[in-house]
């Protein structure tokens, strides 16, 4: 049996009085891609925030083993996790490198600099655009420097929150095949949520469903493309 | 207690009765003050009735629309200047002052607001701030006569002639409670205050139910939500502060009219700070919260004046400049600790006394009564019999309290005596109502009996609790008007200053005595009083003496007989708590409370 | 009307270095609404506090002027901490009107205290800049001054208080007259460049601390967006602390920099001071750095050459000089009017 990097169980999540998260139970294997694909209002975003522990929960989540549901956010991301939360999360007052430094808060080695050069050479558009302001990046380069930005705190789990929303459907396959690529060179383990159900079937390995804070389906991601129920909410077939 | 003792729903009988009650207690505290307090307390409470104004116009900014406004004191400058200078220079009626700094609050409102009102965020508290700090040097600019109106640096002052008007008016309004010749211009300016300050309240209370309310209310919760259903944000808002400026300015002028001086010094950025510390501890967003405010800031800066607490080598001293350090404190306890202010205190107990249910267009309950009540599980009448208990051994404790010298414990120990008054009378509601239970079945077989001791504690506590309190103000109305000769002494006398405040102390010892002031001078007990020899105090004042023909305590019967009724009865009521309590703790309290098993039934009948 | 050119440069020098104060003060300001979004009202209070610190360690300890200042500091960034942990954190911060009244009530407690521990009197410090050794005047020189062939001018203090005419004797100028340069026909003092070369170079420490240091890029990154730092890793709470701490500083340093100028320093010294500050602070955009830093200087230059030198001296309208507050304010209504989110404001102004 493959070792869970995270295995999250019963968990509840709530903004005020509304119950968002329902006893959500899922697992993500060590360097595999595994997707959450629900509509709108599912709790996708929340299951990420709440894994991050910026709302209010309940259950528990184990990372490599070790609960984390109590911890601060700040102290998430120290244990590997990094968050590329919808609508980017970059800090547009700053400029791309210092985006990029700042990916690397949480470390202290001497390699900060050759990790942001790494990055530069998957993105070069972002080499080009090193001393601009982050918010005057196109929409499709945002979401590469926020990408860039969690990896630079060199993550053992990666979590993306519809990495594809707003973006040109070249740019989409262009960013996914990084992913891949990514997950394929350095074992990267990623949690994707998203809405483009084909794209995220193609890229990842196990899949599952949520509809109104519950895990409706799940089970292998071609085995789920498959699925004539999924086929006609998602698929559009 | 976790349910309410009352369920009413809006508008029958029962909560017009509380209503009643709730209205009969703020008319009996309106009456009661320019009876019971001296001269002076009068002035105060003046004070804090014009700082409800001030604090409700603040209210209007920050609690209605949601935008920080901590600039009023310089609106409440430009009125009471404005007064002054029309009411001495001009020679203006106080009446005839209102539209004008109306109109001109109104108008400066607009010129502040506009501009920080186009945009959003803290631009309004950045500006209004600034208004606050530069408007006391304002007053002093020498030029196009503005000093020689404003008195510059040294103040204004409404000369005694010039305001008459005041003194020769209340002639015609000797009808009113206290309006009578030993408190005349004080207690005379309070019903003015207190008539304006009604209209007021009643004003934003109105204008908060209206269209243009809603309007307000509606940016302060949700900004976008309001400008999607096409509210035009920067018109309200800007519209809003600027009748909250008027106000303001209204205000300021019957601050002028209290006070008869105004100065720069008084229209501070600490007058602004004092007015949003009235607002949070009163309670930001409602009118009782600008009413509790108004009253605090005046009476509790009148408590902190008074600390005087030796710690060794060090005294702390609330009357320096230490009250205000203490005004801060209050205002960041309340921050972190009741950030609803007093008010919502209020709510949240009489949440438990009284849920009103609303009603539907059709004019019935929201939910229907029936299934709001408890039934025969219903421990109402114990928690009615509990209170009646409560009011007589607070009040004793009351008693006792009052011996400590400390004045925070004074201060306790008053608002316990008073308990019983407000506890007394929900005791004989919730009684009342839960007989009209125990007719329609509703209740079990206990509960008729304790019900009617309920209601018998808690008519004979609140008897005997008001015939203790007419025996007490006979011997203060007594003593206040020996207190106001003295009063009269000092002010003739000029050069001889002496204090004030123990006066009443002094003046009980002539308690026995009933008559006019010229009959107390003339066959009068003589003696001393407070170093004055009444001789010497009737020498002095000799010419207002004669003049008040008012005796003693008019509006009281104030006889030793029925002193000795109030005596007889408040032991009575005393014992038949003591004794019911007895019964109800020792002997039959496992009647009182509801058989277990027939909860959990019930229970599982509503399951 | 009479166009007094000759007197300009004097009332523009006096004017950059009151300038200089408000642009410490109004970075103070600047940094915490950076930090937390909320105008802290007790930005002049703490900087009095400051004031005080230096003074208890310089006048009563008798320490070194400037190591006394400089621990005036960082004890002020400790105590600006604290208070955002105590005071501050607890709130949320969308929410303004707590944290407003918590500055408020702050404000009220600061000022009261120091009223009670120091009395509301003018206490006496050392000149920071003039204390510096300086050429002793020659015997040739006093005798002349003496016999009155040589004028001896005693330095004006700037606007905050008029300095009181002395009498031209030879002690007064030797501390005075010796202490100042001439450049335009207009005495700079040994105060005012001063005040100058130490506002620049803590500015010039506060870009590298925030340009250049970790903690510096984790204050930026809190101020562009909480959320996001959250999730690299920073500990915001930690750094808004920082930003405090910082904020703290540069108020205690303006108001270090400003005690000789008011003769002294006492609880009240910092109320109008953060209001040309505050006007400042808005003229150069709330979030903006360098706003706050031009704009203090021109809201000083605006008192000293627009209202003291124009109105007062060359349209001969005494009155003007008690309008100098007001001036602060009319700048903050005209900002607010034609470019709300002032000149090097950067965050979006929402139109309402």
């Amino acid at each position: 049996m493959t070792e869970m990097m995270l295995k999250v169980e019963d968990l509840h999540a709530r903004y005020g009085a509304v119950e968002v998260l329902r006893g959500l139970g899922f697992e993500v294997p060590d360097r595999s891609v595994v997707v959450i694909l629900g509509a709108n209002g599912a709790g996708k975003t929340t299951t990420l925030r709440a894994l991050c522990n910026m709302c209010t929960t309940s259950g528990s989540i184990l990372l490599e083993g070790e609960d984390i549901s109590r911890a601060k956010t700040a102290d998430i991301v120290r244990r590997g996790v990094a968050h590329v939360p919808q609508g980017r999360g970059t800090f547009p007052e700053l400029s791309v490198m210092d985006n990029l430094r700042i990916g690397a808060y949480i470390r202290r080695d001497k390699e900060v600099n050759a990790d942001i050069g790494r990055w530069f050479e998957i993105f070069p558009r972002l080499e080009e655009r090193r001393d601009q302001l982050a918010g005057s990046l196109s929409g499709g380069e945002q979401q590469m420097l926020a990408v860039a930005r969690a990896l630079m705190c060199r993550p053992r789990l990666l979590l993306l929150d519809e990495p594809s929303l707003g973006l040109a459907p070249l740019i989409i396959e262009d960013l996914f095949e990084r992913f891949i690529q990514l997950n394929k060179e350095t074992g990267l383990t990623m949690l994707l949520v998203e809405q483009n159900a084909n794209l995220a079937l193609d890229m990842a390995d196990y899949a599952y469903v949520i509809e109104s804070g519950e895990i409706a389906l799940h089970g292998p991601a071609d085995q789920l493309k498959n699925d004539p129920a999924v086929q006609e909410a998602y698929l559009g077939a | 207690m976790s349910s309410p003792l009352i369920v009413v729903s809006k508008g029958d009988r029962q909560h017009r009765q509380w209503n009643t009650l709730y209205w009969g207690y703020a008319i009996a505290l309106a009456i009661l003050v320019p009876l019971v307090l001296q001269p002076f307390q009068i002035g105060r409470m003046n004070r804090a009735i014009v700082m409800i104004v001030a604090v409700l116009a603040v209210n209007l900014v920050v609690g209605f629309n949601g935008m920080l406004a901590l600039g009023h004191s310089a609106f409440m400058g430009i009125g009471a200047f404005v007064t002054a200078s029309m009411v001495q220079d001009e020679s203006w009626d106080y009446w005839m002052i209102i539209p004008l700094v109306l109109v001109l609050g109104f108008a400066v409102g607009v010129v502040v607001g506009l501009p920080a009102l186009r945009v959003k965020g803290l631009y309004l508290a950045l500006v209004t701030i600034a208004q606050a700090a530069v408007f006391p040097t304002l007053v002093n600019i020498d030029e196009l006569g503005i000093a020689e109106r404003t008195g510059g640096p040294n103040g204004k002052k409404v000369e005694e002639e010039v305001d008459r008007q005041v003194d020769s008016l209340s002639g015609y309004f000797e009808f009113l409670p206290g309006v009578d010749g030993a408190r005349g211009a004080d207690a005379y300016r309070y019903w003015i205050i207190l008539f304006i300050t009604a209209i007021v309240v009643l004003l934003v209370r109105n204008i908060m139910r209206s269209r243009a309310g809603r309007a307000v209310l509606a940016i302060r919760d949700n900004e976008a939500g309001a400008a999607v259903y096409g509210v035009n944000l920067p018109m309200y808002k800007t519209l809003n502060f600027a009748l909250s400026a008027s106000l303001g300015s209204l205000a300021g002028l019957l601050w002028c009219l209290d006070k008869g001086f105004v100065a720069g010094q008084d229209f501070t950025f600490l007058l602004a700070i004092e007015l949003i510390i009235g607002l949070v501890i009163g309670g930001v967003g409602t009118l009782q919260g600008s009413v509790l405010g108004g009253l605090f800031v005046v009476w509790v800066r009148d408590l902190t004046k008074r600390i005087s607490i030796p710690m060794g080598f060090y005294t702390l001293d609330g009357d320096g400049p230490l009250s205000n350090a203490i005004f801060g404190l209050i205002l960041i306890l309340f921050t972190f600790f009741a950030p609803g202010g007093i008010a919502s205190m209020v709510t949240a107990v009489q949440k438990r006394i009284i849920q009103v249910v609303p009603l539907t267009p059709a004019g019935d309950p929201i939910t229907p009564l029936e299934r709001l009540d408890p039934g025969p599980s219903s421990t109402r009448s114990a928690w009615a019999l509990r209170l009646a208990v409560i009011g007589p051994v607070l009040l004793v404790i009351g008693w006792v309290l009052m011996n400590v010298d400390n004045l925070i414990v004074g201060v306790f120990a008053f608002l316990l005596r008073f308990a019983i008054v407000v506890l007394a009378p929900i005791v004989v509601l919730v009684a009342m109502n839960e007989r009209l239970g125990a007719r329609a079945g509703l209740r079990g077989e206990n509960a008729a009996a304790v019900t009617s001791r309920a209601t018998l504690a808690g008519v004979i506590g609140v008897l005997s609790f008001a015939y203790v309190k007419t025996f007490a103000l006979n011997l203060a109305l007594r003593a206040h008007h020996v207190t106001h000769l003295a009063r009269e002494a000092v002010v003739t006398d000029g050069g001889r200053e002496r204090p004030v405040v123990p006066l009443v102390s002094e003046a009980a010892k002539y308690k026995d005595f009933k008559g006019t002031p010229g009959e107390f001078c003339s066959s009068g007990p003589g003696g001393e009083f407070n170093d004055w020899s009444v001789d010497e105090l009737c020498g002095i004042s000799s010419e207002a003496i004669e003049a008040s023909e008012t005796p003693v305590g008019w509006w009281l019967i104030a006889w030793p007989t029925q002193s000795l009724l109030a005596l007889v009865l408040s032991l009575a009521s005393i014992a038949v708590t003591l004794l019911v309590g007895f019964r109800y703790f020792v002997f039959s309290n496992s009647n009182l409370e509801p058989a277990k098993a027939e909860t959990s039934e019930r229970e599982d009948a509503t399951a | 009307m009479e166009w007094q050119w000759d007197v300009l440069p004097q009332f523009a020098f006096n004017g950059l270095r009151e300038g200089a104060v408000f642009a410490a003060v109004a970075l103070a300001l600047v940094l915490i609404f950076k930090a937390t979004t909320l105008i802290n009202f007790a930005t002049g209070e703490l900087a009095m506090l400051g004031a005080f610190l230096m003074y208890i360690l310089n006048v009563e300890q008798g320490m070194w002027l400037w190591l006394s200042i400089v621990l005036a500091m960082l004890i002020s960034a400790g105590i600006g901490a604290a208070v955002e942990r105590a005071l501050v954190r607890p709130f949320d911060p969308d929410d303004h009107l707590p944290v407003v009244l918590i500055t408020l009530g702050l404000f009220l407690i600061v000022n009261a205290v120091a009223g009670d521990i120091w009395d509301y009197q003018l206490r006496p410090v050392n000149e920071p800049f003039g204390t510096f050794p300086s050429w002793a005047p020659s015997s040739q020189e006093l005798k002349e001054v003496a016999d009155g062939s040589i004028s001896c001018v005693k330095v004006s203090s700037g606007n905050f208080v008029e300095a009181t005419a002395g009498a031209a004797d030879a002690t007064t100028c030797e501390l005075a007259g010796r202490t100042y340069w001439t450049i335009l026909n207009a005495n700079v003092d040994y105060r005012t460049l001063g005040t100058w070369v130490t506002l620049a170079v803590a500015l010039a420490a506060l870009f590298m601390v925030l340009g250049r240091t970790k903690a510096g890029l984790a204050f930026r990154a809190v101020s562009s967006s909480a959320e996001s730092a959250r999730l690299v890793g920073v500990n915001t709470g930690r750094t808004l602390g920082f930003g405090w701490a910082l904020a703290s500083v540069f108020g205690t340093l303006g108001a270090a920099l400003v005690a000789p100028s008011l003769n002294g320093v006492n609880p009240n010294m910092m109320q109008f001071i953060l209001i040309y500050a505050l006007a400042g602070a808005a003229l150069g955009g709330l979030d903006s750095l360098g706003g706050a830093i031009i704009g203090g200087i021109v809201v000083g230059l605006i008192k000293g050459v627009v209202v003291s030198w124009f109105f007062v001296q060359v349209m001969g309208w005494a009155f003007f000089s008690i309008l100098q507050l007001a001036t602060a304010f009319m700048l903050i209504l005209v900002v607010l009017l034609f470019r709300p989110s002032g000149l090097f404001g950067t965050r979006r102004i929402e139109r309402v």
